[in-house]
């Protein structure tokens, strides 16, 4: 079984196995395109600690069959080992979430949005705004119109 | 610091399609970043329940002030009519404003006309997916559909006094690359003129037929005319054709025209035959003959038997569910059957044994391996 290197934002280096790190799209091409090579892939949007995580996750579903049928995988909820994984901070799940779209991994990608629809399901706009530190940058006349033009949506 | 007010637009958007209508209109409240990913996913789906909902959309289409970058009818992707009898005034007002519309659904389309349908194709290019039932539509549409419409891959029209010998033909419809066609009446006079029909053998993308309430002389000449034979070498017109349903065609089984079509389309995988007083002579057809087929609807044929049906079970190995409601077969013709196969109490009348109304994978199964 032959090793990857791979090179995060703030230069650390890890050794990865190659079906490993195959489960990311993008690191799949480039080590088609450039073929056998002994240099590191770097990889300047992920720093050591989102890499580490990205990697963990990884190694635990490298033998995972890959599914394309958006379907399948939109109807299966998260299964316990990925709910444990997802549980850290905010800025690091947001972290996970953006390395999962560059280095395109779907299935992980998947597993973040789904956590954090979870996080924003039932929840008012107040309560959202809370628990993400988010500040309500509407004038009342702007809410009043999204009112106005959306009404007739919800709750359907 | 990222967070969830500030996530990129795309991915905020795949988060936001895990979630239901009602959370994304909240979201649409949170901040201005979070609006815009969520606008786009409320107006995706146009199901417009009732006239007071149209009344409101028609101002907003109208309005010029809006809160979205994107005038909103240009999200709009679905438009559903199955619940509220739209008006040629009002689809006149709207397709102006839905220039990305790609699936329309009319229902009750008896105030539709050539008034306003004629300008929809012009108005809406993208269409790929039209039902409508019960419109006057005439060829004006038809061929503007034609003209404009160049992804339309499904077309259903039911009930639509307009459909005539010019519809399908070259100078309408063929530009079109129609893949499912379903045209169906509440009265086999109504589609009765064989070279209405007859146009439908020009489509040879189709993978998808249905014709229901179609006469049955019309319907036993078109199937006899979808295959040509060069050099002792059969070919059929629809080379696709995967799904085919027949319903209410009196007498259609009544001789070999159908097995015969059946035999010279072995890609069929779902056949259903309905009301078209079915013999088991068609099911050994099936049985010879359609070994890709997973489901067969058989419904409402009195003239089979469990015979019949219990070779097309044993030869057709890839079949997983057969429909029989109808069908007078009993739990005596299939004592392995279990209950959730047998016809509800409501529909017991008072003859000694039970009907049953499917043979689901497990009864399949029990059938084939219980050979005697």
């Amino acid at each position: 079984m032959s090793n990857v290197r791979l090179l995060s934002s703030d230069n650390e280096e890890f050794v990865v196995q190659k079906e490993v790190a195959e489960r990311s799209v993008l690191i799949k091409n480039m080590l088609e395109d450039v073929g056998e090579t002994d240099s590191a892939i770097p990889l300047p949007n992920v720093t050591a600690k989102v890499l580490k995580k990205v990697i963990e996750w990884c190694d635990h579903h490298s033998s995972d069959p890959v599914t394309t049928d958006e379907t399948e995988r939109r109807t299966t909820d998260i299964d316990e080992w990925d709910q444990k994984f997802m549980e850290v901070d905010q800025e690091t799940l947001f972290d996970i979430i953006l390395a999962a779209n560059y280095l395109d991994i779907k299935p992980l990608l998947d597993v973040g949005c789904k956590t954090v629809a979870n996080m924003i399901k039932g929840k008012t706009a107040e309560e959202i705004r809370k628990i993400f530190n988010i500040v309500n940058d509407f004038t009342p006349e702007e809410e009043a119109q999204i009112r106005k033009e959306n009404e007739w949506a919800e709750d359907r | 610091m990222n967070n969830f007010g500030s996530l990129p637009f795309e991915i905020l958007s795949l988060i936001l399609k895990q979630v239901d209508q009602q959370d994304i209109y909240t979201c649409a409240f949170v901040n201005q970043h979070c609006h815009r990913a969520a606008i786009p996913l409320l107006w995706r789906t146009l199901s417009v329940p009732d006239a007071e909902t149209a009344d409101i959309i028609t101002d907003l289409f109208e309005s010029s002030s809006s809160s979205s970058p994107t005038l909103l009818g240009h999200h709009v992707r679905h438009l559903d009519f199955r619940f509220f009898a739209v008006t040629d005034r009002l689809l006149l007002r709207w397709m102006p404003h839905l220039p990305q519309v790609t699936t329309l659904t009319i229902f009750s389309g008896g105030a539709i006309t050539d008034t306003s349908f004629q300008h929809l194709p012009r108005h809406c290019p993208r269409l790929q997916y039209l039902c409508l039932r019960y419109s006057l539509i005439t060829q004006l549409s038809f061929r503007a559909l034609g003209q404009h419409c160049l992804q339309l891959r499904v077309l259903h029209l039911h009930e639509c006094s307009g459909v005539d010998n010019t519809t399908l033909s070259k100078d309408a419809l063929q530009r079109c690359p129609l893949e499912n066609i379903a045209l169906g009446a509440n009265d086999p006079l109504h589609l009765s003129n064989v070279t209405t029909m007859i146009g439908l053998t020009s489509y040879d993308l189709l993978t998808n037929l249905s014709l229901t309430y179609v006469s049955t002389p019309v319907v036993k000449q078109l199937l006899l005319m979808t295959t040509t034979t060069n050099n002792d070498c059969t070919t059929s017109v629809w080379p696709h054709l995967t799904y085919l349903t027949v319903s209410s065609c009196a007498d259609l089984g009544s001789d070999d025209t159908l097995s015969w079509f059946l035999q010279r389309h072995p890609t069929l995988r779902y056949v259903s035959l309905v009301r078209v007083d079915l013999t088991d002579l068609t099911l050994d057809a099936i049985a010879a003959s359609l070994h890709h087929v997973t489901r067969v609807n058989i419904s409402r044929n009195q003239g089979i038997t469990h015979h019949g049906i219990r070779r097309m079970v044993h030869q057709c190995r890839a079949l997983t569910s057969v429909s029989l409601y109808g069908c007078a077969q009993t739990e005596v013709d299939f004592p392995e059957v279990e209950p959730e196969c047998i016809e509800p109490a409501i529909f017991h009348r008072q003859e000694p044994h039970r009907y049953i109304h499917k043979l689901d994978q497990e009864a399949i199964n029990t059938i084939r391996t219980s050979r005697s």
